[in-house]
């Protein structure tokens, strides 16, 4: 049986909709697997020589491994906020007469195909490679270890994501969690540093005792995953009818309600996004980005801001520049519904416009004063670039939108998710990015302080300000091209 | 397969989903759940199948409590969503797997697929697409399928006329009543469709709000019309 349920995960995978998706999408996985794996084998070769330079005092390889509990420390907390576990696919074998103990088993082999359990063994290979001496000590060992000590997190986070606990309790448990450890680290200080040092070099010298050690937890950390996914079975389909949602609009979503004209229009925006696993999730964290680029940005020796333009471009058009870039494609599962409903396109579209241009200005609120603090160049391009992404790069992005017809699942996985990436999609954000050299370049020709700045935010002045003439535009576009797309949507 | 239920209560949120004090349900007997949307008939089947867990209380087949012993799983045959497809599968694949699990051989399955062929309508299997490619109506018939292949002693359906065309639900009743005369096997199907239930079922138990409210043999023409005259009165 074990083995039927190991050829599903097979054609499960090669049966993906991945493979039937367009050319340019599995390219674009291929490119972008190899992409991270040369830059973790970059960084695992060049880092030895950096920190030499940098930080002489020490050897390269006391640093990192100095690290190594931290390091793992913070691949756990990575995987906890990322590593998707497979515990919706077992729920079709729920009903039938397969044992749970083994569904349970079959979790735990399904959990461990995951990019996670091997990603940081292509930045530890050339860096130990480069760090250990063959002729003193093993490599291969260290890289086991490392493994090893990865297998270890790989068992605690199918354990603690299959903790059966009331969603509300959270904050309690974190805050417990939290005040152990601050308490543990205050009465019991521990050289974290050497401790990960010696456990490194214990299995670089193949010490018996680290690896029974690690063996050991390997063991106790499946066997506490197995019991924790085998009493879960059940509450897997028991979610179902515990995430009932709270009736009505929030006190919040009343207020975006009693709005008038565009009102019901962004109660939906709101709740389109924040409602959706997919939509939600850039949503809440653009603005602490946006903060921690200022602070970045601003804590550097001053340069030319320029330096950082595209960067600053990206965010400066905060969220509504993601979401945008699948604009009225988040619509595309409910489209029949709006298509069918005496709804004004032109509000609707400039109803969303505003709604994300409104979200834009607090984080320009929020993040203008650390900017103004630190370099007032860098403020004023970044105000600048706000106006411009905002006015031209949302128009842009609509413009476009009408003419898109890829399906996405607004509420589908919210990371590795491809559905809706196409060449088309790749090449607009493209152009949207080269758009800004030509007002760089007459910033350099024309010899006028902060005049990049103030082109940038004269164009998208224009585009806010002349919004009811061109969503009028957008709307008599989508209106002719509603049946194409609504075609297009059906067919995938 | 004869089956009880006692004092079984199922809380979503602190409220009550479904309070069923005792049900018994005899061997061969043909039993249709109605009710209208949220009266807890998937629940009550699911709860059945052993798919989410009780608040309290206890449900025995066979005289055994479900969560004590799985032998029941093997002689119980279910179809409550689409969920329980295995979508990257093919209808013939999938057959198959689900027969293994019965203990059942592929060319057995083989063997008894042609019983099905009229309800299928040559869109169900050899058309060269998984499952999650199928329709909506054709994904309905593969998990019936599905869950009647097998001769399963127990077998339990939630709204299995759903998305079926006219005459597959025509199709799909001669089937259950047929399997259930043949083969002795003890039904629970669930549906809205009144009619349809009343054409096969031996006994109808009619919920509202998580309570059995009626619990009426068909044989019993007026009682029956109660049922409809329910929910003609709460329309009103």
């Amino acid at each position: 049986m074990l083995f039927k349920l190991i050829d599903h995960t097979w054609k499960m995978f090669r049966r993906s909709e991945y493979f039937g998706r367009s050319m340019f999408a599995i390219v674009l996985i291929i490119f972008i697997t190899f992409f991270i794996i040369s830059q973790l084998v970059l960084v695992g070769r060049m880092l030895p020589g950096l920190l030499q330079e940098n930080f002489p005092q020490k050897s390269p390889a006391e640093w990192v491994y100095g690290f190594l509990l931290i390091i793992m420390l913070a691949d756990l907390g990575f995987r906890i906020g990322f590593q998707k576990l497979p515990s919706k696919q077992i729920a079709p074998y729920l009903h039938l007469p397969v044992k749970h103990s083994l569904l349970s088993i079959y979790q735990i082999i399904r959990s461990w195909i995951h990019p996670f359990n091997i990603y940081l063994l292509f930045f530890f290979w050339p860096f130990i490679k480069l760090t250990i001496n063959p002729a003193h000590s093993s490599q291969v060992a260290g890289l086991v270890g490392i493994a090893m000590l990865m297998a270890i997190n790989q068992g605690l986070v199918m354990a603690l994501k299959n903790l059966r606990f009331n969603k509300k309790s959270i904050p309690f448990y974190a805050t417990a969690v939290i005040l152990c450890a601050v308490l543990l680290i205050f009465f019991f200080p521990i050289n974290w540093a050497a401790l990960g040092l010696s456990l490194f070099l214990a299995m670089v010298n193949i010490k018996p005792t680290a690896f029974i050690s690690l063996t050991l937890l390997i063991i106790l950390s499946h066997v506490w995953a197995y019991f924790q996914i085998k009493y879960k079975l059940h509450y897997t389909l028991d979610q179902d009818g515990n995430s009932l949602a709270d009736n009505g609009l929030s006190g919040w979503e009343r207020i975006l309600a009693s709005i008038p004209v565009f009102g019901p229009y962004w109660v939906l925006e709101w709740q389109l996004v924040t409602r959706n696993k997919r939509s939600k999730i850039n949503f809440w964290i653009m603005i602490p980005i946006a903060l921690a680029l200022a602070f970045f940005v601003g804590i550097r020796p001053p340069t030319e801001p320029e330096t950082f333009i595209v960067i600053i471009f990206m965010i400066a058009g905060g969220y509504g520049n993601l979401h945008f870039q699948y604009a009225l494609s988040w619509e595309s599962h409910f489209f029949d519904f709006l298509a069918t409903r005496n709804i004004d396109m032109k509000k609707f579209i400039q109803a969303k416009f505003n709604f994300y241009l409104a979200y834009s200005f607090l984080q320009l609120l929020i993040v203008l004063p650390i900017l103004f603090w630190f370099n007032v160049d860098l403020a004023i391009l970044f105000t600048g670039l706000f106006f411009y992404s905002t006015g031209f790069g949302y128009f842009f992005y609509l413009r476009i939108g009408i003419l898109n017809p890829s399906r996405i699942d607004a509420n589908g996985s919210a990371s590795f998710n491809m559905e809706g990436i196409t060449g088309a999609r790749f090449l607009q954000i493209f152009v949207m990015l080269m758009s800004i050299f030509p007002f760089m370049i007459i910033g350099l020709i024309v010899p006028y302080p902060h005049l990049t700045s103030i082109l940038f935010a004269i164009t998208g002045v224009l585009f806010i300000i002349t919004q009811n003439l061109w969503t009028r535009y957008l709307a008599a576009k989508l209106e002719s091209r509603k049946y194409t797309n609504l075609n297009l949507y059906r067919e995938k | 397969m004869q089956l009880s239920i006692h004092q079984l209560i199922k809380k979503y949120n602190s409220s009550i989903v479904l309070d069923i004090p005792f049900l018994e349900v005899k061997s061969g007997e043909l039993i249709g759940i109605v009710g209208n949307n949220g009266a807890g008939k998937t629940t009550l089947l699911r709860l059945i199948t052993d798919l989410i867990e009780p608040g309290s209380g206890e449900i025995k087949i066979n005289n055994q409590p479900i969560t004590q012993s799985k032998e029941w799983k093997k002689q119980t045959g279910s179809f409550l969503d689409e969920g329980f497809l295995i979508g990257f599968l093919t209808p013939e694949e999938f057959f198959n797997f689900n027969g293994f699990t019965y203990g059942i051989s592929p060319d057995a399955i083989e063997q008894r697929l042609p019983e099905y062929t009229n309800f299928m309508n040559g869109e169900v299997i050899k058309t060269q697409k998984y499952l999650r490619q199928l329709s909506t109506g054709n994904k309905q018939k593969a998990g019936i399928i599905a869950a009647m292949i097998v001769n399963p002693s127990l077998l339990l359906l939630d709204e299995p006329f759903n998305f079926l065309d006219p005459t597959s639900q025509i199709i799909i009743k001669n089937l259950l009543k047929k399997k259930n005369k043949e083969t002795g096997a003890t039904m629970l199907i669930s549906s809205h469709n009144i009619n349809h239930i009343a054409d096969i079922c031996s006994r109808i138990i009619l919920l509202e709000k998580g309570r059995i409210i009626k619990d009426v043999p068909t044989t019993d023409k007026q009682k029956v019309e109660e049922i409809q005259n329910y929910f003609t009165t709460h329309a009103e």
